[in-house]
């Protein structure tokens, strides 16, 4: 089956959905909640509290799957995966406890190591435009944004796991993400 | 250079950035609550949102699948059958008793507006777009002075209770309650601004449940940007009677410019 398949068939089961249908509920959920357990296990980093955001974000979509809108350009699954994402995000901000420290190769290592093929949530072309920009960042720099963006970290936090002060932090995320908007648009 | 970033910056350049901040997730949680009510009030801002939010999309790819426990699906069928059975239709409609004042204008703002959309798409499930609440149009696009907001964490757990905003444009103060937060029963719950020389002034009772709109009392208004605090207090139903608060302040928070 092909991203595209399985790209508007999530999106007809979330039409589906918002009418009310619990059945499509499930196909939703068996077709995408591995993923966003991933995401939020990532943020989170405990089974359970991850678990906790995944169900308030399906009870989220069985209440407002009519929000979802394909002409915006988001698809489907990015659509669910940045709403659990942002619950986990307020989720991780809203207790105290810090984050271990866990060693940065984890990033780096996700990153690298996924083939090029898995990186089509958005299309290839949205893929292979961000792996570019992203490229053409310092190295530093560019582990520091997907770092940020795998762990959902504030800049204090980012700061303390790659050993930079925060305002070196701050000028570094701040640079890469205008340099990126330009490589981005010029795509 | 200062290092700290401006929370309400000027430039659409700045504007941008914090769009992307927000995207990526480095923002702490007041300035999180904060772009997510510029969001609601700016088209313009929840469309940079959502151009970051596609951009950085495809490192989902990259995230590695786990397999949630078995029991999970059976509590969101749970959750789901008790909770809304049939769902909430779409388009999502402000409730009546929610917003008495201002009810045309957001509706027309919900229906009209395709610009507004990102926003609607974008932040549901948030704290600024709670069902029922009129997702793309709680807030609307201010021209009198910045917007306040003020994230009301519990004592106890530290945890978000209520997310408050001031919109000045329209004299207004729009209150969402967080998942978290729940009184005794036969209580109310009693906001309060508490500006610089400390003295609670009484805003109104919010309803644990749902997102609420109250008038902003116009001798509070330049108080309010006096490095004000927003606290919530338990009282009796119907609120306190005496000016003050009589219960436990069980939640507060400080106002920030957005």
């Amino acid at each position: 089956m092909t991203a595209d398949d399985d790209r508007s068939r999530l999106a007809r089961a979330l039409g589906d959905v918002a009418k009310g249908d619990r059945a499509a509920l499930q196909t939703v959920y068996r077709q995408t909640s591995a993923k966003l357990l991933g995401v939020c296990l990532r943020i989170l980093e405990d089974r359970s509290e991850a678990e906790d955001v995944l169900q308030e974000t399906y009870i989220t979509v069985w209440n407002r799957a009519g929000a979802f809108d394909p002409e915006r350009g988001l698809s489907p699954i990015t659509w669910l995966a940045t709403i659990a994402r942002n619950k986990a995000i307020d989720r991780l901000r809203s207790t105290a406890r810090g984050k271990s420290a866990r060693p940065l190769e984890d990033a780096v290592e996700v990153a690298d190591d996924a083939p090029p093929a898995d990186l089509a949530l958005e299309g290839s072309q949205t893929a292979a435009q961000l792996q570019r920009c992203l490229g053409e960042l310092e190295p530093k720099h560019a582990l520091a944004v997907r770092t940020a963006f795998f762990e959902g970290v504030t800049y204090e936090r980012l700061a303390e796991r790659m050993g930079a002060p925060v305002g070196t932090m701050k000028s570094w995320i701040r640079r890469s993400l205008q340099r990126l908007r330009t490589c981005l648009e010029a795509a | 250079m200062s290092e700290e970033p401006p929370i309400g910056p000027d430039e659409a350049q700045d504007e941008d950035l914090f769009a992307a901040e927000y995207a990526l997730g480095v923002l702490d949680a007041a300035q999180r609550a904060a772009a997510e009510a510029r969001a609601a009030a700016d088209p313009a801002f929840a469309e940079a949102v959502l151009w970051w939010t596609i951009r950085f999309s495809p490192l989902l790819a990259l995230v590695p699948e786990v397999e949630p426990s078995e029991a999970l699906w059976l509590r969101i069928e749970a959750a789901t059958a008790r909770r809304s059975d049939p769902p909430i239709p779409p388009p999502p409609e402000p409730a009546n008793d929610v917003a008495p004042r201002g009810l045309g204008v957001w509706r027309a703002w919900a229906v009209g507006a395709s610009a507004v959309a990102a926003a609607a798409v974008l932040f549901i499930g948030l704290r600024f777009a709670a069902p029922g609440a009129g997702p793309s149009a709680i807030l609307p696009s201010s021209a009198g002075g910045p917007t306040l907001v003020a994230t009301l964490n519990l004592k106890e757990s530290g945890a978000a209770a209520v997310t408050v905003a001031y919109d000045p444009v329209r004299s207004t103060i729009y209150a969402a309650p967080d998942a978290e937060f729940s009184i005794p029963k036969a209580r109310a719950a009693e906001l309060w601004l508490i500006p610089a020389d400390g003295k609670p002034r009484a805003l109104g009772v919010i309803d644990p449940a749902k997102p609420a709109t109250m008038p902003m009392p116009p001798e509070f208004r330049t108080l309010a940007r006096q490095k004000a605090q927003v606290a919530l207090s338990i009282e009796p139903a119907g609120g306190s009677t005496t000016g003050a608060p009589t219960g436990p302040v069980i939640a507060g928070g400080a106002f920030v410019e957005i």
